[in-house]
């Protein structure tokens, strides 16, 4: 995280007078940016894009960096599709982005059962077709799975029996997703092992109350943020007895000393992350959308998964296409054709703890062989800085 | 979940030793590989014949082609196998079709329909008819279906790969008792049924270079990212523009500079693993002389969606010699819980313009003995319709395109024997179409050594 522009830009002032403890404070508790994605009902679907690049804008602006972070860490657990919302449905995905920003820092209870109800998620996972008379399974499956305790506690009964007490959702006009009890079964159902009227708000809840949950999500943000998948054994269950509370989550992670004290290069860059710094440092404006190139679009997941994590975002085919974005737009790096020092370029490429074999190899750039100027050697500096290590980890 | 029953009838047939029955390479497969490569693009009249041959040969006729109503096909194979065992009497011989060619040439492409396709919309089960009880909506009409014999046919949209040599593999399922896409794509893909932390493919391209001492450039995966290649030691690649290599090979401006750059960062984490990516693209880039374009208005590229665009890059490797062996494809959006009917067509579409596009590429190439493409999916879907789609289900049939042994293998789907959970069962597990793949098409005897393959299917 130390490695992230904008998120160090807000508080790196913080950090130096008051410490890290209060810097951690200060972003964690600062007032959320209120703003909304502009939309009507009636967006046609070119206008999609014009979403996620406000999102892109915002994540860019160095405001509410946090806000804008979490926004994206939970549209990667609680997915949805881009074209699902396709159309005249477009509106769907505003909606989902504002939900996300809104209560990126709340509480993982609020979050989750106002996303399970969410037009677009009831959309992409079907739920809207899921009716007394034909039990639709896929929301009720990706519940359990993915946005709470994970395969273990439930079986493919319990699934079966929560879709059924699930059904009778559906889309207004507007895409809201209501709930028509003529639709829908009420009578009860077992499930893990309790009979009773059960809806998709109960049954929710009681995946919340699983152990299970809360290691899962946790260990999610600890890995995100740390960098390592054996988070504290007791995170969880820390997490459960604070009801869910995000605030507390980030200040318990980021105050940790593995966190404090661990390798500020401890995991890989995703695409998505890659391709928001380079836009930054690039300035590119809204018209520059490639984040599809370099492996990873925001509100258009491989499958309801969402994005694997890891060393993929390092492979021969991430790296050649990161190389490919930087020769894309390359002639933005340097408008003015002037000399930009090594110094100013890692700086402003966000590498504030740079390697020495890194800054070796930056300060051994040089024009001798006449094939470039010095606006030559700016770009040079530019795109070796951003095809560094450190450019491609967090 | 497993029909105990079917497992033991296929073990006693993987008992018979398919080794014995596949003639020795000869001077003749040269020149019948040529009149392969001629007879590819003859279009309908020379399918529609080897249907109509298989349909009268004996061989064929015994795998279930006359039994409709009770088609199971390889169970009744065994006195058959054993008079296949007379080489004259493969039916690929006999008719001029395609024979596998030297094992250590021999190309697998995996293509990976994700999310779960529906077998039986795939390959039709027209003359089940509770097949059409289960599904009044969204069963493909009898007068659509692209006949293979009166029992199953092809969906209509994939009339191209209906003239080509295929084998069609029935009852194939899983043994994870679990409806979880993620779940079975662990086994199917990750090496979480083999018992290995890395992927299928992974553990194949090992297999190759330890084993046939296979050089170059082992695994490709045209999709990007693929957990099959998780693993892997041997030398892999995960690409989705073959172009993109163009850019290490520019000499001009400060491309020299740049390059000499990537190749020398060191000394930080995950450093040692970039590096090793970089010198792999850059030895790559030398290998391959100028990647060509992809022609926009070519058939593959227009109609065949991403998958289309994934297999010209294979093929591209393929024709450049950087030795690659196991390929990685994959076509998302076949989970069909709903439209199924206009989505599922649409995907029948794209992969009947992707594969048969590959296909006339590798003829071209005249390598039609060398290269598999096999089908997968994480399961397949359930017997009866739910509106407009179906829920996650189990048994499917499955496809496998090349020099195989054409028509019927595996088990019969049957409609109206499900399991508990209104499923097709499983009667040919997963890890024994991967079995046949790795053993009988590679070679590769240590991976899922305790699956039975099909026999009689390469």
């Amino acid at each position: 995280m130390s490695n992230d522009p904008a998120l160090m830009g807000e508080i790196k002032g913080i950090i130096d007078s008051k410490g890290w403890a209060a810097a951690v404070d200060h972003i964690v508790d600062k007032p959320l940016d209120t703003s909304s994605v502009p939309h009507k009902s009636t967006d046609e679907s070119k206008e999609r894009n014009g979403y996620v690049i406000w999102y892109l804008e915002k994540v860019n602006s160095p405001k509410n960096a946090l806000q804008e972070k979490m926004t994206f860490f939970w549209h990667g657990i609680l997915t949805s599709d881009f074209s699902s919302a396709g159309g005249k449905r477009a509106s769907m995905l505003a909606k989902q982005i504002n939900l996300f920003r809104s209560k990126s820092l709340t509480n993982y209870r609020d979050l989750l059962q106002a996303f399970v109800i969410d037009g677009a998620l009831v959309r992409y996972l079907n739920a809207n077709t899921n009716t007394l008379k034909k039990p639709n399974e896929n929301l009720s499956r990706e519940l359990m799975e993915l946005f709470t305790t994970g395969i273990g506690p439930y079986t493919e009964t319990d699934i079966r029996e929560a879709a059924k007490a699930m059904s009778g959702w559906t889309l207004s006009q507007d895409n809201t997703a209501i709930y028509k009890p003529d639709r829908g079964y009420s009578g009860t159902t077992t499930f893990m092992g309790e009979t009773k009227n059960w809806d998709i708000k109960a049954i929710t809840e009681r995946l919340l109350n699983h152990q299970a949950t809360a290691d899962r999500i946790s260990g999610f943000l600890w890995y995100d943020l740390v960098g390592d998948k054996n988070p504290p054994s007791t995170l969880g269950s820390e997490w459960m007895s604070q009801n869910y509370d995000i605030k507390w989550l980030l200040k318990r992670i980021l105050k940790d000393e593995r966190f404090k004290d661990g390798n500020h290069y401890a995991r890989t860059r995703s695409g998505f992350e890659y391709y928001a710094n380079v836009r930054r440092v690039l300035r590119l404006g809204p018209e520059i959308y490639r984040s599809q190139n370099v492996g990873q679009s925001p509100w258009k997941p491989p499958n309801v998964a969402g994005w694997p994590s890891g060393d993929r975002w390092i492979d021969a085919g991430s790296l050649l296409s990161r190389t490919q974005l930087l020769n894309t737009d390359y002639k933005k790096f340097n408008p003015e054709s002037k000399e930009v020092s090594v110094d100013d370029v890692l700086d402003d490429c966000g590498i504030f703890d740079v390697s020495d074999s890194t800054l070796q190899v930056m300060n051994s750039l040089n024009n001798d062989d006449n094939k470039f100027d010095v606006a030559g050697l700016t770009q040079l500096r530019y795109r070796v800085a951003l095809s560094s290590p450190e450019a491609n980890l967090l | 979940m497993m029909d105990e029953v079917n497992v033991s009838e296929i073990s006693k047939i993987s008992d018979t030793n398919i080794v014995d029955k596949k003639p020795k390479k000869s001077k003749e497969d040269v020149t019948r590989r040529k009149f392969i490569a001629g007879l590819a693009g003859t279009g309908a009249a020379s399918a529609a014949a080897y249907w109509f041959v298989a349909r009268d040969s004996g061989q064929i006729v015994a795998k279930g082609f006359e039994t409709p109503t009770d088609p199971v096909v390889n169970l009744e194979l065994q006195d058959v196998t054993t008079a296949s065992t007379l080489m004259p009497n493969d039916i690929r011989l006999k008719e001029g079709l395609a024979y596998p060619g030297p094992v250590k040439e021999r190309i697998l492409v995996l293509i990976e329909l994700q999310g779960g396709n529906d077998g039986a919309s795939t390959v039709v089960p027209y003359g089940d008819s509770k097949y059409y009880d289960l599904r009044p909506n969204l069963g493909i009409a009898q007068e659509d279906v692209l006949a293979i014999d009166d029992y199953i046919g092809l969906n209509p949209a994939l009339a191209d790969l209906y003239k080509r040599q295929l084998a069609v593999v029935e009852g194939v399922g899983n043994t994870s008792g679990s409806l979880s896409h993620f779940t079975n794509q662990k086994l199917w893909y990750s090496g979480g049924g083999t018992g290995s932390s890395s992927g299928y493919l992974a553990q194949l391209a090992d297999c190759l270079k330890k084993n046939q001492n296979s050089p170059g450039l082992l695994a490709l995966s045209a999709v990007g990212y693929a957990p099959q290649l998780n693993g892997i030691e041997s030398t892999q690649l995960s690409l989705t523009n073959v172009n993109q290599l163009n850019i290490l090979k520019r000499e001009d401006y400060i491309y020299p500079k740049y390059h000499a750059a990537l190749k020398s960062f060191s000394g930080g984490p995950f450093t040692t693993e970039m590096s090793k990516n970089w010198n792999k693209l850059f030895s790559l880039s030398d290998d391959i002389p100028g990647v060509p374009e992809i022609e926009k208005e070519n058939p593959m590229i227009k109609d065949g969606g991403t998958l289309g665009k994934q297999l010209w890059v294979a093929a591209d490797f393929i024709k450049s010699g950087a030795g690659t062996r196991v390929i990685h494809a994959k076509l998302g959006g076949f989970d069909t819980h709903t439209n199924h009917k206009s989505r599922h067509a649409n995907l029948m579409k794209q992969v009947n313009a992707a594969v048969n596009g590959f296909l006339s590429k590798i003829d071209e190439m005249g390598m039609t003995d060398r290269v598999l493409v096999a089908l997968t999916s994480e399961f397949g879907r359930r017997a009866k319709e739910n509106g407009p789609g179906f829920d996650h289900g189990n048994g499917s049939t499955l496809m496998v395109f090349g020099p195989v042994v054409p028509g019927r293998h595996g088990v019969a789907n049957k409609f109206n024997n499900l399991d508990d959970r209104g499923n097709l069962k499983t009667q040919v597990p997963y890890d024994s179409y991967l079995r046949t793949l790795s053993k009988e098409w590679l070679g590769c005897e240590e991976i899922l050594p305790d699956s039975e393959p099909l026999v009689g299917l390469i």
